[in-house]
């Protein structure tokens, strides 16, 4: 089991979010922070975490966003061109479920695209104090990591732990997927929402 | 205008939607999953669009347009698949049920309008 394959997915998967707020949520200036895996005993505290789950035959992941409810506020105003005052409690968690819902979707096209079947949860946030905490990591094919998103004012905290059964499926995409998110985050959003029409 | 049904479980997807259609003198029906769109669209009759989410709690979109295609036969209204899927066996699946055009999430709006006003054209003329 190549270590760095694990590491290739989440750094892959914390991209993702990034992308994903540039995207959807509007704003490209988030940037990502140092990795921390399970072995770093730093803990970080958010409100509500948005959680998704993805699974293939080669493997798992679950990908939790957390954060602050006044943060989602913030960035669901963005696309909505509302101060975060008139956003409520209900459509800012929708707003982070949504995100994470397409952040999902977009890995599991990526992955889709290379031949690699992907099953995907609903989004669901939930509530109350969290801490990201992970147990200790014993099996080689399973890998934690907590990295955070921020754009100067505002933060949100990626955590993902990562089952994988086939690395070697994933060193043989690894390079495309790699690319296709690259142009993803690169690109402008010009070809958002393209029409495909039958 | 035309009489337009959104099917989506995220109240923000819902909302962005009906904020852009609204823009542009559309009448918006919202449906807050599979189970209360096809409840909608069948109460409707005949929407002159409908455009909904694939995956949703209960029934996802494609069961959906099925059991509404069931009920009120095909190719009645013009529909829009707006998902964060892009399975080619999917949009297969979707074809089969009637589905017109197939849109990713994000979604730009000033896109959407257009293809809307378009399939509507196409509608009006024939």
């Amino acid at each position: 089991m190549s270590t760095s394959t694990l590491e290739f997915l989440e750094t892959y998967i914390v991209k993702s979010v990034k992308v994903g707020l540039k995207r959807y949520g509007k704003d490209g200036t988030f940037t990502i922070s140092n990795r921390e895996g399970a072995e770093n005993k730093s803990t970080h505290y958010s409100d509500r975490i948005s959680i998704i789950l993805l699974w293939s035959n080669i493997g798992a992941i679950t990908l939790k966003i957390h954060f602050k409810i006044e943060t989602a506020k913030k960035l669901a105003g963005k696309i909505f061109n509302l101060p975060a005052t008139q956003i409520a409690d209900e459509a800012a968690m929708d707003f982070m479920r949504e995100l994470n819902n397409i952040v999902g979707g977009g890995i599991r096209g990526d992955f889709e695209k290379n031949k690699i079947l992907v099953g995907m949860s609903l989004p669901f946030v939930a509530q109350g104090m969290d801490e990201a905490v992970f147990k200790k990591i014993r099996d080689p094919r399973t890998t934690c990591n907590v990295q955070k998103l921020s754009n100067g004012e505002d933060e949100v905290t990626v955590s993902t732990e990562i089952y994988l059964e086939d690395a070697e499926a994933v060193e043989r995409v690894r390079e495309t997927l790699q690319k296709d998110l690259d142009a993803r985050d690169n690109s402008d959003t010009d070809n958002l929402g393209d029409v495909d029409f039958f | 205008m035309a009489k337009i049904v959104i099917v989506d479980d995220s109240e923000t997807i819902r909302s962005q939607l009906k904020q852009a259609l609204e823009s542009a003198g559309h009448t918006v029906t919202e449906a807050v999953n599979g189970n209360d769109g096809y409840d909608k669209i069948v109460a409707m009759g005949k929407p002159d669009l409908v455009i909904s989410d694939y995956n949703m709690p209960g029934a996802d979109g494609i069961s959906m347009l099925a059991k509404v295609k069931d009920k009120l036969g095909a190719g009645i209204f013009p529909i829009f698949m707006l998902t964060t899927e892009t399975s080619e066996s999917l949009k297969t699946a979707g074809k089969e049920i009637g589905v017109n055009a197939w849109i990713n999430k994000p979604f730009d709006s000033a896109k959407l309008l257009s293809a809307v006003t378009k399939m509507l054209a196409r509608k009006a003329a024939s």
